[in-house]
């Protein structure tokens, strides 16, 4: 595997902290929380997290509770998605939120040329309903405007084969290094010869997320979670191979939830997932957001929300499938889901699939908000709406 | 160490095929001409290498395996997803809370859902979705003819549903709901006493709109959970037969125990025919 100059373990990450400001946060041990019903829930070590200090590339990023909200009527049409509009979307969305007049100086806030960025995109219900290769484009487009070298950019997610099957490809993309964490060889086998999986090399065992809860798979299952027992390990990709990232999830519904910003970070970043979708779904999305890999690194949300879904998601089921015409921009992950929940919220009322709102379904905004990511009170968020065409 | 890895992947391809139960599919339906372009099968928990999360409500209502099948018939693709479920129930279940706003066909016996792009179908123990891409008519009908097909090769007659008049009167919006995830998804208030009572299940007509009330039927795995639901549900309340408490939204929840793990519950605007069905067992 190749692993760039910028890597990062766990004692530099340390050192090049700025010591200040969370004292208040830093315990020791691991913690347990309780549930929204009152009953304990499986301790976790976010309280490791919190150990260490946060840098000037922290969440909630430049723009704490300002999400910018894009609505194009001509974006999408017969599910044919334009790349003009989309262009002409985060070019506005960006120019807004930075406050700049020019979309060189708004990406310069973000990024610079040297570093290695990299994309994280949502593959994982195909075709159908991924993030999608327009927006991505326009975003590659714009970074190369603002002096990124192509060789710096990688669009990544878990699984590499996904990538691939939702278009995430050398032809589409040519020169753009495409990378997921779980992978297979040519043969279409997820283990080398010695029935070592792939993946294994790709997790860094420095960085990991415990949770009291133990995953144990079957043989199908587990190279797509690469190990078992209690700890989810940090992909390789976030801890060493990429200096920023930007967050391009898709907006979707999970349940009366929702599956973007920091669902996409929290459960694309790690290994081992499978145990944590029970008891620990909310806990998950807002405290792996919490450890420096993902809080210190991503610099920038765009949820593609010109085709989404409000229900049947994660996965995709074509009647649920909508053109939302939109793009949520923003550095605050938490900020840009609310915005995202309240969308998709309001349809499914208007679908009469929800007939009201569930504090359970924003539990994980609320946790993230303690964790100190971002603004989850809706009140509180700066949310500029730019309507197009 | 060459012929040692060739006949451990034969032993894994041999193993792979013998742990794949009887799954309908494509072939076996009588569909003739059709070319396949991506099969997959899916079995247990690697439902989660198809689905990721979406997984959780399958495996949740019990799922046994997943053949994936895309074929090009007739000039069209279709994506076959023949999901083989742990019995009726649970094919119906997964099936009802994924239809929504659905036409029907007299060529198709089991419940099913037709729109554009899906044709959904549910019935013995299989949910099964054909997708197509391009929302033609000329596309939705070939969808048909192969759910035909699927249909007539099942061959097993439709669940029964509970013998309740609202339930037989909109049997098409009837869900069916084994536990929480499916609870989140169609009912999450119903989470704030349901959440923590590990085996229940429930029928559950939704709400057309506001002036209506969702009524569902809900069963315990014994006493002792139907008696933690009676405390999450009407706190403080005595709660013999029936009971009912004022909602701070507006509206009324109101039940009644039909015998010591069943319970019949409205929740919302609860009209006057419904609300003496309630009280007269008070």
């Amino acid at each position: 595997m190749n692993k760039s100059n910028s890597g990062l373990t766990r004692r530099n990450f340390v050192k090049s902290s700025v010591i200040t400001g969370l004292g208040a946060v830093i315990a020791t041990g691991y913690s347990s929380a309780i549930s929204l019903s009152g009953f304990a829930k499986p301790a976790t070590n976010i309280a490791d997290a919190l150990k260490y200090a946060r840098n000037t590339s922290s969440m909630p990023g430049l723009f704490p509770g300002k999400v910018t909200e894009i609505f194009h009527a001509n974006s999408v049409n017969e599910k044919k998605i334009s790349l003009e509009a989309v262009n002409q979307m985060l070019t506005k969305g960006m120019l807004e939120l930075t406050g700049t007049k020019k979309i060189e100086k708004a990406w310069a806030m973000f990024v610079k040329p040297g570093e290695k960025i990299g994309l994280k995109v949502n593959p994982v219900a195909g075709k159908e309903l991924s993030t999608s290769i327009e927006i991505v484009k326009a975003v590659i487009s714009q970074l190369e405007k603002s002096g990124i070298d192509k060789n710096d950019i990688m669009i990544w997610d878990r699984r590499e084969f996904e990538l691939s099957e939702a278009g995430f490809t050398a032809e589409n993309f040519p020169g753009i290094k495409i990378t997921g964490t779980e992978c297979k060889d040519d043969k279409g086998s997820f283990t080398d010869e010695t029935g070592k999986l792939y993946g294994e090399e790709r997790i860094d065992k420095n960085w990991y997320y415990w949770a009291d809860v133990e995953g144990k798979y079957d043989a199908e299952t587990l190279p797509y979670m690469i190990n078992e027992g209690k700890n989810s390990y940090f992909s390789k990709i976030c801890t060493e191979m990429a200096d920023k990232i930007i967050n391009i999830p898709i907006l979707k519904n999970a349940g009366a939830s929702v599956t973007l910003c920091l669902k996409n970070l929290a459960y694309g970043a790690i290994s081992n997932t499978g145990r944590l979708h029970d008891q620990l779904w909310a806990d998950t999305c807002a405290e792996v957001c919490a450890f420096p890999p993902i809080r210190d690194k991503v610099v920038l949300n765009i949820v593609d929300g010109l085709i989404g879904c409000y229900q049947g998601g994660p996965a995709a089921n074509p009647q649920f499938i909508t053109n939302f015409n939109t793009v949520l921009i923003g550095t605050d992950p938490v900020a840009v889901d609310r915005i995202g929940y309240e969308i998709i919220y309001k349809k499914r009322v208007e679908e009469n699939i929800q007939k009201e709102e569930s504090p359970r379904g924003r539990a994980f905004l609320e946790m993230a908000e303690r964790l100190e990511l971002g603004v989850a009170d809706i009140k509180k968020i700066d949310h500029k709406k730019i309507k197009l065409a | 160490m060459k012929f040692q890895y060739f006949i451990g992947l034969l032993l894994i391809s041999f193993l792979k095929t013998e742990a794949q139960p009887a799954v309908l599919n494509v072939q076996k339906i009588g569909l003739e001409n059709y070319h396949i372009v991506y099969s997959n099968y899916y079995d247990g928990n690697s439902l989660w290498g198809y689905m990721d999360g979406g997984a959780d409500l399958y495996l949740e209502y019990g799922f046994t395996g997943l053949l994936v099948e895309e074929i090009n018939y007739k000039g069209a693709v279709i994506k076959c997803e023949i999901y083989k479920m742990k019995d009726s129930l649970a094919a119906f279940g997964i099936f009802s809370i994924q239809r929504h706003k659905c036409k029907f066909s007299p060529e198709i016996k089991g419940s099913h859902c037709i729109n554009n792009y899906q044709v959904q179908l549910a019935q013995g123990n299989y949910y099964i979705s054909l997708i197509n891409q391009t929302g033609d008519l000329s596309v939705q009908q070939i969808s048909l003819e192969i759910a035909s097909k699927f249909s007539n090769s099942i061959g097993e007659k439709e669940i029964q549903i509970p013998d309740i008049q609202n339930f037989r009167l909109k049997n098409q919006q009837l869900i069916f709901i084994n536990g929480k995830i499916a609870l989140g998804n169609v009912y999450p208030q119903a989470l704030n006493y349901l959440e923590n009572i590990s085996d229940f299940s429930m029928w559950m007509l939704p709400a057309d709109n506001k002036k209506e009330p969702v009524i569902s039927l809900i069963t315990f795995e014994n006493s002792s959970q139907q008696a933690e639901y009676t405390q999450l549900a009407f706190p403080g309340i005595q709660f013999e037969k029936s009971a009912r408490v004022k909602l701070n939204k507006g509206g009324y929840r109101m039940a009644q125990k039909l015998n010591d793990h069943l319970v019949l519950q409205a929740e919302g605007k609860i009209g006057k025919e419904l609300k003496k069905m309630f009280e007269t067992s008070e």
